[in-house]
């Protein structure tokens, strides 16, 4: 029986799997995935709260999944531009590691 | 009920709601369309597209403001309040002055993509004036990253400068962790109320509505909803602990990027946090007040402390945002109706002053982003003195100094958080800016009273040397035969409006450069549209610490969105 627990723990979980990774990489692409798999966390955790407000009135109770449709429509969005960027970066310096990509420092 | 499909039909009356947002968008996707007929050599007319683009959305905001009903738009998701119209108003001045700066800018630094700039410097204005506007979590969500995705490109796109990539990557990586917190935030509102539009998260918390509210309060669901919205928006304002990347992405971006996000993504950030936390989530305030408190303070003496230490007056002014973005979280710990009307004034002299200060810096930078530094600005009083009097002004406003409108904005933002009982935030609010007023002064000291060292070495004094020779030559932009041919068909291209301003005072200070300190003289002398820019920064600078009246009364008008 899959109920809003799951949903939530799941989308827990895949969160923090995901900030750690953000946190801890220093492989652009890796970060960028990270970030990517929160996103898809908090996905998780609005469809699962939109599936659980059954008493809701028809509108309220979709916010949640029209929320989600957003969030993956913008989620490309910005994969593309990072890559695009890392792209851009990695011919001018042959490294994508953002430990070495740090000209700047107070 | 379920069962009934679930519509909504916009109206004329929405549409006219979101006019400013609309001719923005417009201008942009016109400026994107035009940027394939027009050639190479004439791209500096986009720049006016854009300008008359503005121009119109301000027009759109003074008809709204007028003639508007303060109604919620499209099932209430975006609003025309004064709130909105205010911010819309201060991003549109400062998008306006952004793209002043752009020309002379893009002429000097190599940027090729000249349509992809301004089409994105439209873009992200329409993104900070719908996260502004935004009277639903979503959309809230969607003006933050349509701001966020143009201004990641606009920090990167000097492709030959490595500083700004690393600007736009360290920019792209902190901001979108910090965009996928704040989601998390929001999904746990939603998950807590049942609803993410603005209204109704605050009718969810009014008294009566769930009596189990008042006893047991929602637990640790809405706390945590609550903390991540919290750390979310801290990044985004650029507060301590969350301000490690604020000075390299300002440093790194161009300029004119710079001076328009720095006070953008702020105004935008602030207004929005304003709505979910003061206005949305206000009556759970004994819960975040004491949060922002301790935000606010950490964020006035850590930016004020770095400052102190910085020679760069570039990255200066950065960690100066970070200190300002602390006196604006005072009024957002204050939690008045009264403060939030200092916030909105504070956000409209920071405005006016930054965007100057940003504009002296763009004026003074060489062409391989140095040139910034303390040293560069001694004895600048002798050499430009219409540049070094426009930023004593600003400084001197920066700092708080009566009557110029840091000190109106100063004024308010403490005045309510005294009148608030919160004499403690105050206290420490007017002891920083003592400090605040010694780096500030320290430049002006730099200015006006020492004399110019020679210290600008390699690339800067070869740009230098190579610029007098121009000079000679009767070239009008001495300075752009140093950084390569690239810039050539640029330059040609913004001529219409980035004609050099061939006054007799640059012109003479300049001599005297030539026989005092070559190595310093490389910075080239003011377009028209900087020249405007400044102006209009340094006199609105003046004009609202003399008559603070209309500002104060439009943001007091806005704020009473928060007693109804």
């Amino acid at each position: 029986m899959v109920t809003l627990n799951s949903f939530l723990v799941l989308g827990a979980i895949l969160f923090c799997i995901g900030l750690f990774g953000a946190l801890s990489k220093r492989n652009a692409v890796a970060i960028l995935m990270s970030i990517e798999i929160m996103l898809n966390a908090v996905n998780i955790t609005l469809v699962g709260y939109s599936s659980a407000f059954m008493g809701h009135t028809h509108g309220e109770r979709l916010t949640g999944q029209i929320f989600a449709i957003f969030i993956i429509t913008v989620a490309a969005a910005e994969a593309a531009v990072a890559l695009a960027m890392i792209i851009a970066i990695y011919r001018r310096r042959s490294t994508i590691d953002i430990g070495e990509i740090n000209l700047m420092r107070w | 009920m379920l069962n009934t499909p679930f519509t909504y039909m916009p109206t004329g009356a929405d549409w006219l709601r979101i006019l400013p947002e609309l001719i923005v968008f417009g201008a942009a996707l016109l400026v994107l369309l035009a940027d394939l007929f027009i050639p190479n050599g004439r791209k500096g007319w986009l720049a006016m597209v854009c300008l008359l683009g503005v121009i119109a959305a301000l027009i759109g905001v003074g008809y709204l403001l007028s003639n508007g009903d303060s109604q919620t738009a499209f099932y209430g998701m975006i609003s025309d309040d004064t709130l909105a119209l205010f911010s819309d108003l201060l991003i549109l001045f400062a998008v306006g002055i952004g793209l002043l700066y752009s020309p002379g800018y893009i002429e000097r630094h190599a940027v090729t993509r000249i349509g992809e700039y301004y089409g994105l410097m439209l873009l992200a204005a329409l993104g900070m004036m719908l996260m502004a506007s935004a009277t639903n979590l979503m959309l809230i969500f969607v003006g933050l990253e349509a701001l966020s995705l143009s201004l990641y490109i606009l920090c990167a796109i000097e492709l030959t400068r490595f500083r700004s990539q690393e600007a736009g990557m360290k920019y792209f990586i902190l901001s979108s962790f910090a965009s996928a917190i704040l989601l998390y935030g929001m999904a746990m509102l939603y998950g807590s109320t049942g609803t993410t539009s603005l209204s109704g998260v605050q009718a969810f918390f009014a008294p009566g509505r769930h009596p189990f509210l008042a006893t047991s309060g929602y637990g640790p669901l809405l706390l945590a909803a609550m903390g991540l919205l919290g750390v979310g928006f801290c990044f985004k304002v650029s507060a301590i602990p969350f301000q490690a990347w604020t000075p390299d992405v300002y440093v790194g971006a161009p300029t004119s990027v710079t001076a328009f996000m720095s006070v953008g993504t702020k105004v935008a950030a602030f207004v929005a946090l304003s709505r979910v936390f003061l206005l949305a989530l206000g009556a759970q305030s004994d819960k975040w007040e004491p949060v922002f408190w301790i935000v606010a303070i950490l964020t006035m003496l850590g930016g004020n402390l770095m400052a102190v230490v910085q020679r760069d007056v570039k990255r200066l002014l950065a960690y100066s945002s970070i200190a300002n973005a602390g006196y604006m979280l005072v009024a957002i710990a204050t939690n008045t109706q009264h403060a939030f009307s200092g916030l909105l004034i504070f956000l409209a002299t920071y405005t006016v002053m930054n965007v100057g200060a940003f504009g002296i810096v763009l004026a003074l930078e060489r062409n391989d982003g140095q040139g910034t530094t303390l040293d560069d600005f001694a004895g600048l009083a002798k050499r430009r003195p219409g540049v070094a009097a426009a930023m004593a002004i600003i400084l001197f406003a920066l700092a708080g100094v009566p009557p110029s409108a840091g000190f109106v904005g100063k004024y308010y933002v403490f005045q309510a958080a005294i009148v608030g009982n919160h004499i403690d935030l105050a206290v420490i609010g007017i002891l920083t800016s003592v400090l605040g007023m010694y780096y500030y002064l320290r430049v002006i000291w730099a200015m006006y009273f020492t004399e110019p060292r020679n210290v600008s070495g390699g690339a800067g004094a070869i740009a230098a040397t190579t610029g007098m020779a121009g000079e000679d030559e009767g070239e009008p932009e001495p300075a752009d035969a140093a950084s390569g041919a690239s810039v050539a068909p640029v330059r040609a291209g913004t001529a219409t409006l980035a004609r050099p301003v061939t006054s007799r005072r640059s012109a003479n200070s300049r001599t005297v450069v030539a026989t005092q300190a070559p190595a310093e003289s490389a910075a080239p002398p003011l377009t028209l549209g900087t020249t405007v820019a400044l102006t209009l920064a340094v006199v609105l600078t003046v004009a609202l610490g003399l008559i603070p009246g209309p500002i104060v009364m439009l943001a007091e008008q806005a704020a009473r969105l928060l007693g109804q």
